[in-house]
């Protein structure tokens, strides 16, 4: 059946319970006077009891305390037709409403999955159904009336009705005490199972442990006042107590409800560890939340440490894990080979392998999860060291071919220079004019070419950055702007050679994008040192509007600043300038 | 007229060999030449010269603390400090070393040199 034709099915069976539970009950008022807070009790059990069963049919459909629970509070509003003044259904009435107990019986020894496994719950069960049949039966023939249409007033059908109750008695007191006697081993199976439980099975058990004793303290009164007290002392039972077992009854069906439900509890927990597990917490923690999870306080969480080759507790010493049995149930987390977490457990929690195993999902996934993330934060680490060392290495590169020009090409050529300068003085005053020409246009070129060395070496790798610091070489690239660089260095000591190679590839990057963009009269260009930052502010009071997305200039800005761990952010609003902030992270060298 | 003396102290040879020729040309006694920062101060000690044409770009010391080396002794020579890098590479550094000039390599010339320290042609 579909969960919406379920609906459907246990809606109808709801709005039929809400008409039938007081037009029952108004029968109770039919042969005698009831007060409204007896009423009120004897609608409020059935109710409870099939308000209980729809909704645990609803949530659990698979579990038979639903419709077993649905059944037992309508057996309840059977038990009032017995006082109907139509005999046909008062007779009906009276066979039948002693299936509220054996029902309720069942209910109990069903909980809370439904099933009835154990051998002695079955005999029970069995004893139940098979004594309330029986007695079901006798009923049925002792008390058939005369004649269907008859008046259950009239003269006949009581004095009938009385003598075949009178002849009953010995027979009823048989039912009652074989009733007894199973609600006793009922009793007592209950209490069995609650001592035996501990911790969160225990828990579990109580609403039984409630039911247990109403049903059984019910029957051993009912007893009691049938069978041990002389029938001359019989006294009808009082309503307040009445009221008050049907007050009790009201809350065993609550307890039921909320017992067979636990689990959804017990979901809506482990859903809350699965929130909480977002990153492995350290092992305390992960324990308590455990603990909670699954209502253990028992529970323990074992790490393994790999270097230690041992398991340790949440409190760090060094322990050994219980083996799985019967004090402990473990279960381990990774594999055979690699347990990463060993979870022991109280062994009743193996009544639920479901909740256990998902809490084991949730510390699994987080396991998992910590694992991820700590291989992506080392591969991260390694990326971003080899991205640093990439531009390190290059630095050093350029550094390099700049040394190789002046040491090798450079002085060749100043050597060249100071040659023909030398030559030039030996051909002395007299020479031959063309002679003295040719020399000095070979001069000329020499220092053309030194020059042009110069230029291609700075453009390789500014020597003055390595001669002289940033401070300098950034005046160096303001003296060379074709527009008033207005350089402010607060730098007091040298940085290290890819920070100030970073810091001054960004500033001249960002002088040759302002004087080519912006239209800035006026560039500030300012480096300070703050929190093992190198601080370096380019602001110009250009048009703005400076994207960076657009322009391969400030994207190369960025990949620069981005290598060494640095942050960059870029301010330009149409007409307002231009700034640009870099810092680079820069421990002491 | 005595001809003012020189020390050359430069780690290339083939520029010592040039310079020698010009300066000697030019009216400078060249009367020594050094090869490092170590050996340009021992032969300024014992040479006494009355000035020093010294690299910045030296394999041992750096030139800018050769020149402050040499520049505490009581009679200590004029430093002209060379390079065949642009002037520009060492701005405040040569403004604020003890040297008096600061020289291209290639465009070394003895009587430009007499004539910035003052001292009159032979």
């Amino acid at each position: 059946m579909s969960a919406s034709h379920r609906r459907i099915v246990l809606g109808a069976i709801g709005l039929a319970a809400l008409a039938f539970g007081p037009f029952a009950t108004y029968q109770l008022t039919r042969t005698a006077e009831r007060s409204p807070a007896l009423l009120l009790a004897d609608v409020a059990v059935g109710w409870s009891m099939i308000a209980a069963g729809l909704i645990i049919a609803d949530r659990r459909p698979g579990n038979r305390i639903g419709p077993l629970a649905i059944l037992t509070g309508f057996a309840w509003f059977v038990g009032d037709f017995t006082s109907s003044d139509i005999a046909v259904v008062s007779y009906l009435a009276t066979v039948v409403h002693g299936w509220f107990d054996p029902l309720f019986a069942l209910v109990i020894l069903a909980y809370p999955s439904g099933r009835i496994t154990r051998r002695l719950d079955r005999a029970l069960a069995i004893g139940f159904v098979a004594v309330q049949a029986g007695w079901t039966v006798v009923q049925a023939y002792a008390l058939r009336p005369i004649a269907w249409w008859d008046c259950p007033t009239c003269i006949s059908t009581v004095d009938r009705w009385t003598a075949a109750y009178t002849a009953l008695d010995p027979l009823g007191r048989i039912e009652t005490f074989l009733l007894t006697g199973l609600s006793i081993g009922l009793l007592a199976v209950v209490v069995a199972r609650w001592v035996s439980a501990s911790g969160a099975a225990r828990s579990r058990q109580t609403p039984v442990l409630l039911a247990g004793l109403v049903l059984a303290g019910g029957f051993i009164a009912t007893f009691v006042w049938q069978t041990l007290l002389p029938t001359s002392g019989r006294e009808p039972v009082g309503e307040l107590r009445v009221i008050l077992l049907a007050l009790l009854r009201v809350l065993v069906a609550i307890a039921l409800l909320i017992g067979v439900l636990r689990d959804d509890a017990a979901k809506g927990r482990i859903a809350d560890l699965v929130v909480r597990l977002d990153g492995l917490p350290p092992l305390p923690l992960l324990q308590a939340s455990l603990r909670d999870a699954l209502g253990d306080p028992s529970l323990e969480v074992y790490r393994w440490e790999g270097a230690m080759a041992r398991f340790t507790d949440a409190t760090g010493r060094p322990v050994t894990p219980p083996a799985d049995g019967a004090a402990r149930a473990v279960l381990t987390i990774g594999t055979a080979d690699a347990p990463e977490l060993v979870i022991a457990h109280d062994p009743a929690l193996r009544d639920d392998p479901g909740l256990v195993s998902a809490a084991a999902a949730a510390v699994r996934l987080a396991v998992e999860n910590e694992r991820l993330q700590a291989e992506v934060r080392a591969q991260l680490d390694a990326v971003t060291a080899s991205r640093a060392r990439i531009v390190e290495a290059q630095d050093d590169e350029r550094r390099r071919i700049e040394r190789d020009l002046h040491d090798g090409a450079q002085q060749r050529l100043v050597s060249l220079q100071l040659s023909l300068q030398m030559l030039r003085r030996d051909l002395g005053p007299d020479a031959d004019p063309a002679a003295v020409a040719e020399l000095e246009a070979a001069s000329a070129e020499a220092a053309a070419a030194i020059a042009d060395i110069r230029e291609l070496a700075r453009g390789v790798h500014p020597a003055i950055l390595t001669e002289s610091g940033l401070g300098a070489a950034l005046g160096s690239l303001a003296d060379r702007a074709p527009l008033p660089v207005v350089v402010t260095d607060e730098l007091d000591r040298r940085l290290p050679g890819s920070v100030e190679a970073t810091a001054y590839f960004v500033a001249a990057e960002a002088l040759t994008n302002a004087i080519k963009h912006s239209g800035a009269s006026r560039i500030d260009l300012r480096t300070w040192l703050a929190d093992d930052q190198l601080h370096l502010d380019v602001s110009d009071d250009g048009r703005g509007g400076a994207d960076t997305m657009n322009g391969t200039g400030l994207t190369g800005i960025q990949d620069r600043v981005a290598a060494l761990g640095g942050t960059v952010r870029l301010e330009s609003r149409d007409g307002q300038g231009t700034r640009l902030e870099v810092a680079l992270p820069c421990a002491s060298p | 007229m005595t001809r003012p003396t020189i020390l050359v102290i430069d780690d290339h040879g083939g520029f010592r060999a040039t310079a020698r020729r010009l300066l000697e040309h030019d009216g400078w006694s060249v009367i020594g030449e050094a090869v490092d920062g170590e050996t340009g101060l021992a032969a300024a000690a014992s040479l006494a010269p009355d000035v020093v044409l010294l690299d910045i770009g030296l394999p041992d010391v750096d030139g800018f603390v050769v020149a402050e080396r040499l520049a505490t002794g009581a009679d200590a020579p004029s430093i002209v400090l060379i390079s065949s890098r642009d002037p520009e590479t060492y701005r405040e550094r040569v403004r604020t070393s003890p040297a008096v000039a600061f020289l291209s390599k290639h465009e070394l010339d003895g009587t430009a040199l007499r004539s910035l320290l003052g001292l009159t042609a032979s």
